[in-house]
């Protein structure tokens, strides 16, 4: 009888509907939205970025002058993160908006 | 399955096909032949076959229009035939299409409101290297009247037209038109010339197949669209064929290049034989036309690709927010608003050749797809009722094929046409991709970012800390450390977050 009183509060606590299951939910969401935006600011930051390295836009080859050999493969490696990283952002922040 | 009310006639669908082909195009396709192509006069040549090319794929056309004459045009054979993935993808082409053509209208508007300002009005001080910004105030204000739900006047546009094209080609032949070679010479070096040419100038054409995307509106559609579509193909023909051989008989190459190199900027072709037939007048009467063709393209060309995102979210291979109309004017306008992004950034880049090649291809793709459903169709639906059949088959649908992919393959000879086919070929592999996420589901989609996204973090954080201890070069040395572990950590929440996402 004693387990199963047991295993019923832990439920109760912890599962979806419990008091710290719905906690950990909200710090979830919470989490999602905060580290969605993050992402997705990151990625069109380096969206941005790209754009500026690859068409020279204020010079910034030229700021960079000497540290850059490979300007192609820096815009594709930066292009292939933001894309995965805006993606992911996206899903966070859809995901928080469906909760709601 | 939607249904119109039949209530145009023979006359209606006629209109409704030349209103689809008389356009923008014709203000700016010639340019890039004649002068950079420099096949000169030969430029006649190539307009011909790309009419007759357009002709003989209007035949496959007019036996699928009539056997299921309903909204949607190739879209609805190409599923019928196909289903499925195929559909997708032709949907997809033919989406483009619309979008690298109102792009490039909005690229004509922006050279003919040129011509009038620098040209005809004498203000030299207008500054040409605005085009993008007037680009994007053009789309916008587009955009807002196609969200409206404001129609354009097709019919008295195309009277209009026509009514210009004849006074043009009238005054030319009192104006110094001088007999010209309409073959190209060196014909056989030139072959790859002039099917770039041909492939170029295509788009001037292939608007007559409005009139099938309008199908369930027409009366009698097994004795009226056929008649209409083969006609208004036909009689586009030696219309367009006289305005050029005009303009080219009117201005030899040496001169429109010295009247360019006097101008100092790219002044359209018409506009240059316009020019020297009535004056500056003649110039501005030109350029307003194609100032009016351009802004009716651009609105019916966003108004067309809002309908094919409609139509494949109706298929369920887009989201569903694309169907959602505007609560006042009952407009598609997330559709709207997410094809003119698209237009906006196309018309931004001015690149006229770029465009007009690529809104060529998507057709060529299309159309190529088309024949290849009629060919699948007989066989799949012997019995389906065909009011029209194409005649000479199976050659006419095989000899469509053929031709729209050599059409698509022989301007690789020039660079415009190559970054325009890998620019097609790479948005076609977005698209592939697209619907391969689509079809895998939200959930598996999210779960499997989440690990790319946790393996990528984890990728930077190792990397920045191998830097950092020295025992590799940094590779983004323009990155600070402390950004990259951000960075990483940022990555590395988000991937566990997305992973452990609840389906």
């Amino acid at each position: 009888m004693a387990p199963a009183f047991l295993l019923l509060n832990v439920y109760l606590l912890l599962g979806e509907k419990g008091l710290i299951g719905v906690w950990l939910m909200n710090i979830r969401g919470t989490l999602a939205i905060i580290v969605g935006l993050m992402q997705s600011v990151t990625a069109a930051l380096v969206f941005i970025f790209a754009c500026c390295l690859y068409f020279n836009f204020f010079g910034v080859q030229g700021q960079l002058n000497g540290a850059i050999e490979s300007c192609h493969f820096h815009v594709l490696v930066l292009l292939v993160f933001g894309f995965f990283s805006i993606i992911s952002g996206l899903f966070l922040v859809y995901e928080w908006l469906e909760s709601r | 399955m939607l249904k119109t009310k039949r209530k145009l006639g023979f006359f209606d669908a006629l209109m409704m096909g030349l209103s689809g082909a008389i356009g923008f195009e014709i203000f700016i396709l010639l340019d890039y032949p004649y002068f950079n192509l420099e096949l000169g006069a030969g430029i006649v040549f190539g307009l011909l076959l790309a009419g007759l090319v357009n002709l003989l794929i209007m035949f496959n056309y007019c036996e699928l229009s009539t056997a299921m004459p309903e909204v949607g045009g190739a879209y609805t054979y190409i599923k019928a035939a196909y289903a499925g993935f195929i559909s997708f993808i032709s949907g997809c082409f033919r989406w483009l299409a619309s979008i690298f053509g109102a792009a490039l209208a909005a690229v004509v508007f922006i050279q003919q409101i040129s011509y009038v300002l620098k040209a005809a009005l004498n203000l030299q001080s207008f500054d040409l290297t605005q085009p993008p910004l007037i680009a994007v105030i053009v789309v916008i204000a587009m955009a807002a009247l196609g969200v409206k739900g404001k129609k354009g006047a097709g019919v008295t546009i195309v009277l209009a037209f026509i009514a210009i094209f004849a006074i043009f080609v009238g005054s030319g032949l009192f104006h110094g038109l001088a007999p010209i070679e309409v073959f190209p010479k060196n014909l056989p070096i030139n072959i790859p010339k002039v099917f770039a040419a041909t492939v170029y100038m295509f788009p001037m054409f292939f608007g007559v197949r409005s009139l099938v995307a309008g199908a369930a509106q027409i009366k009698h559609p097994e004795r009226n669209i056929p008649k209409a579509l083969l006609l208004s193909s036909l009689l586009i023909i030696p219309l367009y064929i006289c305005v050029t051989y005009t303009a080219v008989g009117t201005v030899s190459l040496e001169e429109a290049q010295l009247m360019r190199q006097e101008a100092g900027w790219q002044v359209p072709l018409l506009n240059l034989a316009a020019q020297k037939i009535f004056g500056w007048a003649g110039g501005a009467l030109i350029a307003v036309a194609g100032m009016v063709a351009s802004l009716s393209a651009l609105g019916t060309s966003l108004t067309v690709q809002a309908s094919i995102l409609q139509g494949m979210s109706r298929d369920a291979y887009l989201p569903r927010l694309l169907r959602s109309a505007h609560q006042r004017f009952g407009t598609p306008y997330v559709a709207i608003i997410a094809g003119s992004l698209f237009v906006m950034f196309l018309s931004v880049t001015g690149a006229v050749e770029f465009l007009g090649y690529g809104a060529s291809f998507g057709s060529l793709l299309v159309f190529a797809l088309v024949n290849l459903s009629l060919l699948k169709l007989r066989k799949k639906k012997p019995h389906m009722e065909r009011p029209f059949k194409t005649p000479l088959y199976p050659f006419t649908p095989i000899a469509g094929l053929i031709v729209s992919i050599a059409l698509l393959l022989f301007p690789m000879l020039f660079p415009e046409a190559a970054i325009a086919l890998m620019s097609c070929i790479g948005l076609t592999a977005l698209v592939l991709l697209a619907y391969y996420f689509r079809m895998i589901g939200r959930h598996r989609m999210q779960i499997a970012i989440g690990g790319a996204g946790l393996s990528i973090g984890i990728f930077f954080v190792l990397l920045t800390c191998l830097v950092e201890a020295g025992l590799m070069p940094p590779i983004f040395p323009f990155i600070p450390s402390y950004i990259m572990l951000l960075i990483g950590a940022i990555s590395i929440i988000a991937g566990i977050l997305n992973a452990v996402a609840h389906g």
